[in-house]
């Protein structure tokens, strides 16, 4: 199994270990755990305030607030993401193999996919911003829908920023040889941290853009 | 998952004739695919029948938009709470298979998976604390609140 081998196969910190798990991955567990813990709090906070508006401030549909850009580019922004989690399986499993050429191919596809994802994102923003949500929300909109929204999904976009940085200092190190096909567990962290960034946008997707207001036979 | 067989180091490679590519990894990516095609078909349905007419697949766009009007929006796509469910549903079985799968905790010990999950238990108590309950239980709560 590629995470037991991970740990087994990490040569110069094999000592540095406790329950059979290297330190640092447990570590990164952790750190995963809370931030779930403060994704989970946020969602469920937006949530409460979506159920609890108020009748004559309804929520909108987010298939309507979202205009030209729609959910069609948010889904395919959620597949970019998809693909990126699937170059970085593949950046571990090439280094188990000991095929660091090709590993160092697929982290950068897998920055790129980050990049795609951020700038999409960015688009997103630029547009719901100057022709959507701005300082001046439009009247009748429910003023905690666009806080949530640009709560929710620029805490997410945070994390990707901190993603395509943390794998770009890993791709930096393989370049420079000091990460190996022996330091499988360096590569393994941080699939962890990136892989994460991907299941919470899951959610965030889900509950900020595609459960409606109305059902569509409505 | 890539090193199952720790013997052979190229078992499991290859993928509809793409050596570089690691089967199971790809299945798992044609799910997430695929489930999240129908996360926005579910609360979106028109949104394929203008694909398929944008793509130039009128056919296509057709039988859909005939399927949508006859079978879908009046037995399924009507009800919120099968929305609602179906989308929830389906956001955590791609959660699943990201974790399971992608962060490897088909091979992790027991005690790595438990970690793992209690951010759902900590989100179970958030959604019963959050919830906006209409009904008490018949339970007078109010003569535990202080003066």
């Amino acid at each position: 199994m590629a995470a037991k081998e991970a740990s087994i196969m990490e040569g110069p910190g094999a000592g540095e270990e406790n329950l059979g798990v290297t330190n640092g991955k447990i570590g990164m567990w952790t750190f995963l755990v809370m931030d779930a813990m403060t994704f989970a709090g946020i969602l469920a906070g937006y949530a409460r305030i979506r159920w609890g508006s108020p009748a004559d401030a309804p929520w909108p549909d987010p298939l309507d607030a979202f205009g030209v850009v729609g959910i069609q580019l948010t889904a395919f922004n959620t597949f970019v993401l998809i693909c990126s989690s699937v170059f970085m399986v593949h950046v571990l499993a090439e280094q188990m193999r000991g095929n660091m050429e090709a590993a160092q191919k697929w982290l950068m596809a897998t920055i790129f996919g980050g990049m795609i994802f951020l700038g999409i994102q960015a688009f997103e923003w630029t547009h719901l911003i100057i022709d959507k949500f701005g300082l001046v929300v439009l009247a009748g909109c429910n003023e905690n829908f666009p806080a949530t929204f640009y709560l929710l999904t620029g805490f997410h976009g945070l994390h990707v920023a901190v993603g395509v940085i943390y794998n770009t200092f890993l791709l930096v190190m393989m370049r420079r040889g000091k990460v190996t096909e022996e330091h499988t567990s360096t590569t393994e962290i941080a699939g962890l941290y990136w892989h994460f960034v991907d299941l919470v946008w899951i959610l965030v997707f889900t509950f900020v853009y595609l459960i409606p207001v109305h059902p569509p036979g409505s | 998952m890539a090193s199952q067989d720790a013997e052979n180091q190229e078992s499991g490679w290859g993928w509809l004739g793409i050596g570089n590519l690691y089967r199971q990894y790809m299945w798992v990516w044609v799910w997430l695919f695929v489930l999240t095609i129908v996360e926005v078909y579910v609360p979106e349905p028109h949104v394929f029948v203008d694909l398929f007419q944008t793509l130039g697949l009128g056919f296509v766009a057709g039988w859909l938009e005939y399927f949508n009007e006859t079978i879908y929006i009046p037995y399924l796509g009507q009800h919120m709470a099968f929305i609602v469910v179906s989308l929830v549903l389906m956001a955590l079985a791609k959660t699943w298979l990201v974790a399971w799968y992608y962060m490897h905790l088909i091979s992790e010990k027991p005690a790595i998976i438990l970690i793992a999950c209690a951010p759902f238990v900590f989100s179970l108590f958030l959604t019963i604390g959050l919830w906006p309950w209409t009904t008490t239980f018949g339970i007078p709560w109010d003569l535990f609140v202080p003066d």
